[in-house]
């Protein structure tokens, strides 16, 4: 019997060698600025390991191996190494393990000589080796065999490959040499992605009773790797319709956040905010009184792409249940598991669909990413910067498909980190408040608001952060512009319908507090609305409407058929009558269950009525908005007939959408 | 399946029933709230089956069983709760006492809902005038003690004028007291309704009248009405000395709170065996109040025709509770048998439209709200817990029915002495000092725990097979039973009563022993019924919950 346990001193010594060859570039990303690219966020709320697929990353690795894709991912980790990223996921299915490991910007020959690196390191492990006591034990140490690296070959894209099958230890060492040792057998392959400029390393670890060659050759057979051009050729096979008969509109859904219509071009503001954005509104549709269904985030964008009120899709806040027992987080699937979103719908229909985003109250698991081929939400609280260069990189992709496009970002949130050059051309040079305009300052008096129900601010710090904010609406604005000309130019715009809207505005000090969700006035729920339709010259419209018109609009304008459960499931109608010149009355119901703080329900009639009912204190608030439309003049007590009437309008609404509260 | 073909209909109903601005008349000229006048007569302690309308032989009522005959009886009118302030309050919110916060006298103004039936009518231009002929209703105390007592503030909100009938009574000693308008004819309506004919008015006119002391402020000629020939009152054998009973044989507070089972004790010792011409007499002394009631509202509804109102006016007629008189022991309002929440229920619509008609199926004092408004084309207050019965009334093969009423006993008239809104029993000549401590202590020990929550009410579950009460501590009641106490008795109380109304109307025999299928059954029901009353019981204001703030998502 060789003495096969004296290989683990010279294992060791290889593996210290790697380590710190691996370590070195630890400390170099020290020099390097953050990654703007991670593979995942830490996620304080969700419990236990990740429990997403291997099969949601695969389009971020610019691979796909469609036989291993339902492995559930263990570790994601990124690094640094020089000019290139350095990722691995590390996904496990029943015992089996399977590691890839992605070099970024990896030109060809850098990426061959890698593959000889790693190939030398690995057989090196299993040379023959000098005894450490020659004489004593024996004179060399000798690897049999059977644990010896095999080399094998197979078909990857019709490309002959050769890969390693390995046995390895439990913790996914190689070089071993005695069988008790042995927890895996598996294989390892190198992939080159010349188009992507990535380097793959993918490793498989199956448990060794476990193993058969077939499942590795299967595995491995599944490899394609994902490019541009691949893409298309992938998705060319699977087009049925006649591409050149096409005739459906694609549509581009874009929301800032939280942007209320009092700060833009639209409302005659003060400030030129909004130039691109009022260019654009020219040849559009401009809805001037547009009322979002809540006065924040989340409920609003769910509003969107269900046209259901909040308290019928029900993701009102972050969780659904929040008590020291029980926390369980916001889902559409479980709270509605009926509701169909916008983009389910145009999947059904053959659309391409993709989101790109800034996460927290759109993050994908609300249920936003339902219906959505790629649904980004990877930074939070990103903005333009991050998402429309995403975004037209995927219109570049999708071209000839029709495609739904849902693009988002908080450049003009409060919690939106600014570039550290940003110059907020609207400020008064001659302010000498205390403020910076800091995301930590905006949300120190946020939650101010919230715990004191009231703020004390001088005017000339109001107006400061009112300067903050519309700069960043310029900021956002024109990127904005941008990505119009970028679009103009791929010549998309005569097939293409962009609805451009807010989730809600922000308040700042109309009723005494900062940011937005805990009431429903005016200042947050009147948010721009523009569609734009190809061969359309538009017009501006005064009509009332809602946000939860957008998802009936477009339908009805993209001819998409649709049956009665949804038509049944949609609160909103379509505004193509309006966009025809006819007349439309609608009513505008809103609510808010902001944090579990407020729970307040409105009415804003055609008319210009305001009433506000809040279900936990039971106050009731009237305004008329023609005479004050700051809503300072609370008239419940002086127009009671008019109070009572909306009341009970506003619950029969209520009623009706399900909201029994007599139960 | 029934339960939801009810419910869905009824939300049915109440949706059809809402009609914003008139939509509902496109065709018609107006809304009725333009144009329509109302006049609310709310009686007190007006069994319904003393009434010529609902079957009684004597003839107690002809004018109100005129006007029967040219309007909508409901045969099945049930009352929430069996004491005047609370049961009022009930139908003018629409709400159960638990929800609207008038749980008993003490209520204060600040928690009571303000939603009532005329307070909404105002918003529609109403002049609201009421003419009180209930003490009940504007009585204002602040006592010593600590008992405050706002009916006048609670009741007379919404009203532009709000006056008591024409007399006033002296105060009590101890504390502020206005006494006014004690159980007379509210005569001043009258003169009201000649001078305000055009202007569109809610007149309320409750009439206290037939309440007790029976017969003993209504004019001579009215009290002898029903009194047997040759008859002495028997109460004159004890006592007399003390000058403690009043001379016309009237039917004082001191002699019914001293009879039970037909045995009127009059003090430790002493007791004495009613005799059927005693009963009787009792019996007649109330009736006589009727028939003076009855004669007051004959002037009343002539008033209304000769000034030609009657086209244009609708005329609710209601007892706010009943009375027993004797089927359960005792001659007063005091527990929740059908004898005190069993009502009359008339209405008289303009024109007499409808009228001759007689319904059977349940009604509610929750329900007159949401009708009235309903009918007159205001949108229903979706706080409203009654149903609108306008659909029944019109012979609506798809009404909303009630399959269910449900009724609290609150307060109980014990911790009415205790609290001190009832006092007289601490006057009751006929029960000595050392008793009066006794009891006084019997009382502390056993509601003092609960102060200033209410001991936990009986409730009660109707339909009109079956009722079911459920004491929910039927020992306390043992132990502080006034019956109990005067009696020297002890009185078995049981936890679940539940009567065979269809055979059994006066609801002697409990039968949930015999039937526990039904018990059960309803059993379940009333308590789904009271915890979700419970769930929206009005809240004390200015009670801060504890907020537990979800986290923003990020």
């Amino acid at each position: 019997m060789k003495k096969k346990n004296r290989t683990a001193i010279p294992l060791f010594v290889f593996f210290l060698i790697i380590h710190t060859f691996l370590s070195r570039t630890d400390c170099d990303t020290k020099k390097l600025s953050p990654p703007r690219i991670t593979m995942s966020k830490s996620d304080p709320d969700k419990s236990g390991p990740f429990n997403s697929s291997l099969g949601e990353v695969f389009d971020q690795l610019g691979i796909s191996i469609s036989k291993a894709d339902d492995f559930v991912i263990q570790k994601n980790i990124s690094m640094y190494e020089w000019e290139n990223t350095f990722f691995t996921v590390s996904a496990e299915k029943n015992g089996s393990v399977i590691k890839i490991e992605v070099i970024n910007n990896i030109d060809n020959n850098s990426a061959e000589r890698r593959i000889e690196e790693k190939k030398y390191i690995i057989n090196s492990l299993y040379y023959q080796t000098p005894s450490p006591y020659p004489g004593m034990i024996s004179n060399t140490i000798e690897y049999p065999d059977e644990f010896k690296p095999k080399v094998e070959y197979i078909e990857i894209e019709g490309v002959k490959t050769a890969f390693l099958i390995l046995s390895s230890t439990s913790r996914f060492t190689y070089g071993v040499g005695a069988e008790e040792l042995i927890a895996y057998r598996g294989a390892l392959i190198f992939i080159y992605n010349e188009k992507e400029k990535k380097l793959y390393q993918i490793e498989l670890f199956i448990p060794k009773e476990k193993f058969d060659k077939k499942d590795v050759l299967s595995i491995f057979g599944s490899i394609v790797r994902r490019s541009k051009v691949e893409t298309v050729q992938e998705k060319s096979s699977d087009i049925k319709k006649d591409r050149n008969a096409n005739k459906n509109y694609n549509l581009i859904i874009i929301g800032f956040e939280p942007l209320g219509v009092n700060h833009t071009g639209a409302s005659g503001y003060f400030r030129d905010t909004t130039p691109n954005l009022d260019k654009f509104s020219k040849n559009a549709f401009l809805f001037k009184n547009a009322v979002s269904p809540s006065s924040w985030t989340l409920p609003s964008f769910m509003s969107w792409f269900t046209s259901l009120y909040p308290s019928q899709h029900k993701i009102l806040n972050k969780y659904s249940i929040y008590t020291d027992k029980e926390k369980v987080f916001s889902n559409l699937s479980e709270l509605s598991p009926s509701a169909v979103t916008l983009a389910q719908v145009l999947k059904k229909n053959g659309y391409s669909t993709a989101g790109f985003t800034g996460d927290a109250g759109v993050a994908g698991n609300f249920g936003y990413n339902l219906g959505f081929d790629i649904y980004y939400d990877k930074i939070t609280f990103a903005g333009f910067d991050l998402v429309l260069p995403m975004a037209l990189e995927w219109i570049n992709k999708n071209r000839d498909e029709n495609f739904f496009l849902f693009i988002q970002g908080y450049d003009v949130h409060g919690r939106y980190q600014l570039p550290a050059d940003f110059k907020n051309q609207f400020a008064d040079p001659n302010y000498k408040g205390k403020y910076k305009g800091t995301v930590d300052e905006y949300w120190k008096l946020r939650d101010l608001s919230v715990n004191e129900g009231f703020l004390n601010m001088a005017d000339e710090d109001i107006k400061f952060w009112e300067s903050w904010y519309d700069a960043k609406i310029y900021e956002a604005d024109k990127k904005l512009g941008t990505f119009f000309d970028e679009f103009d130019k791929m010549g998309l715009g005569n097939k293409t319908i962009i609805v451009v809207s807010s989730g809600s505005g922000n308040e700042f000090y109309e009723h005494k507090r900062f940011d937005h969700g805990f009431s429903l006035y005016e200042e947050l729920i009147r948010v721009p609305l523009i569609i734009k339709v190809p061969d359309k010259k538009g017009s501006v419209i005064e009509n009332q409407v809602r946000t939860l018109d957008i998802m009936p609009t477009v339908l009805d304008m993209l001819d998409i058929k649709y049956n009665e459960i949804i038509k049944d499931q949609m609160q909103g109608v379509t505004l193509v009558p309006l966009m025809n010149g006819e007349d439309l009355k609608l009513d505008a119901f809103s609510e808010t269950d902001y944090l579990s703080y407020t729970f307040k329900r409105s009415l804003r009639t055609s008319d210009g009525w305001k009433y506000i009912h809040s279900i936990d204190t039971r106050e009731r608030e009237l305004y008329n908005l023609r005479d004050d439309p700051k809503e300072l003049n609370n008239l419940a007590e002086k127009e009671k007939r008019i109070a009572y009437e909306l009341e009970q309008k506003l619950f029969k609404h209520l009623k009706s959408i399900g909201e029994d509260y007599k139960k | 399946m029934k339960k939801i073909v009810f419910l869905f209909l009824t939300i049915l109903f109440l949706l059809n029933g809402v009609s914003v601005n008139g939509e509902k008349n496109e065709k018609a000229v107006s809304p009725k709230y333009e144009n329509t006048n109302i006049i609310f007569i709310s009686i007190d302690t007006l069994r319904n089956d003393h009434l010529g309308c609902y079957g009684y032989k004597r003839e107690t009522s002809k004018n109100i069983d005129d006007f029967a005959e040219k309007s909508v009886l409901f045969e099945n009118f049930i009352t929430q709760a069996a004491f005047t302030p609370i049961s009022q309050m009930s139908i003018f919110t629409s709400q159960e006492p638990r929800v609207n916060g008038m749980t008993s006298y003490e209520a204060l103004s600040a928690n009571v809902s303000e939603k009532t039936l005329p307070s909404i009518l105002k918003y529609y231009g109403y002049t609201n005038a009421a003419f009180l002929g209930c003490p009940e209703f504007i009585v204002e105390v602040t006592r010593k003690d600590g008992l405050v007592i706002q009916s006048k503030k609670i009741f007379g909100k919404s009203f532009d004028v709000f006056e008591p009938a024409d007399t006033t009574r002296a105060g009590i000693p101890g504390g502020k007291i206005k006494f006014a308008g004690e159980r007379e004819n509210p005569e001043g309506a009258l003169q009201w309704l000649k001078d305000n004919k055009d202007k569109k008015f809610f007149l309320w006119i409750p009439i206290g009248t037939v309440h007790w002391p029976y017969a003993r402020d209504i004019p001579p000629s009215y009290k002898n009405k029903f009194d047997a020939p040759d008859y002495t009152p028997f109460f004159y054998r004890f006592g007399n000395e003390q000058d403690i009973w009043p001379k016309d044989g009237s039917i004082s507070y001191n002699l019914i709170s001293h009879i039970y089972k037909n045995v009127y004790y009059f003090d430790s010792s002493d007791s004495y065996n009613l005799s059927e011409k005693d009963i009787q007499h009792i019996i007649g002394r109330y009736d006589a109040g009727i028939y003076y009631t009855d004669e007051f509202i004959g002037r009343l509804f002539s008033l209304v025709e000769s000034l030609g109102l009657s086209d244009n006016t609708i005329i609710v007629l209601h007892s706010i509770h009943g009375e027993d008189l004797g089927e359960h022991g005792y001659f007063t309002h005091y527990d929740i048998y059908d004898t005190e929440v069993k009502n009359a229920l008339i209405i008289k619509f303009p024109g007499s439209k409808f009228k001759g008609k007689r319904i059977l199926a349940q009604a509610q004092g929750l329900d007159i709200m949401p009708t009235l408004l309903d009918y007159l084309d205001i949108p229903i207050n979706h706080e409203a817990q009654g149903i609108n019965l306008m659909p029944l009334i019109e012979n609506d093969k798809s009404a909303g029915l009630n399959e269910f009423v449900y009724s609290t006993r609150t307060p109980f008239w014990e911790y009415m002495f205790f609290k001190g809104t009832d006092f007289r029993w601490k006057m009751d000549q006929s029960l000595g000092n050392e008793k009066k401590l006794e009891y006084g202590n019997i009382l502390r020990q056993n509601f003092e725990k609960y102060d200033p929550q209410y001991p936990p009410n009986d409730i009660a579950i109707r339909t009109n097979d079956w009722k079911l009460i459920l004491r929910k501590d039927k020992s306390l009641l043992e132990r502080v039973s006034w019956w109990s106490f005067i009696s020297r008795k002890k009185i078995a109380i049981d936890e679940i009563e539940l009567y065979d109304l269809k055979n059994d109307p006066f609801e002697q025999k409990n039968i949930a022993s015999e039937k526990p299928d039904i018990t059960a059954k309803l059993k379940e029901k009333l308590l789904e019924w009271d915890s979700y009353i419970e769930k929206h019981k009005a809240k004390d204001k200015g009670k801060d919950a504890e907020r537990i703030l979800i986290p923003y998502p990020y």
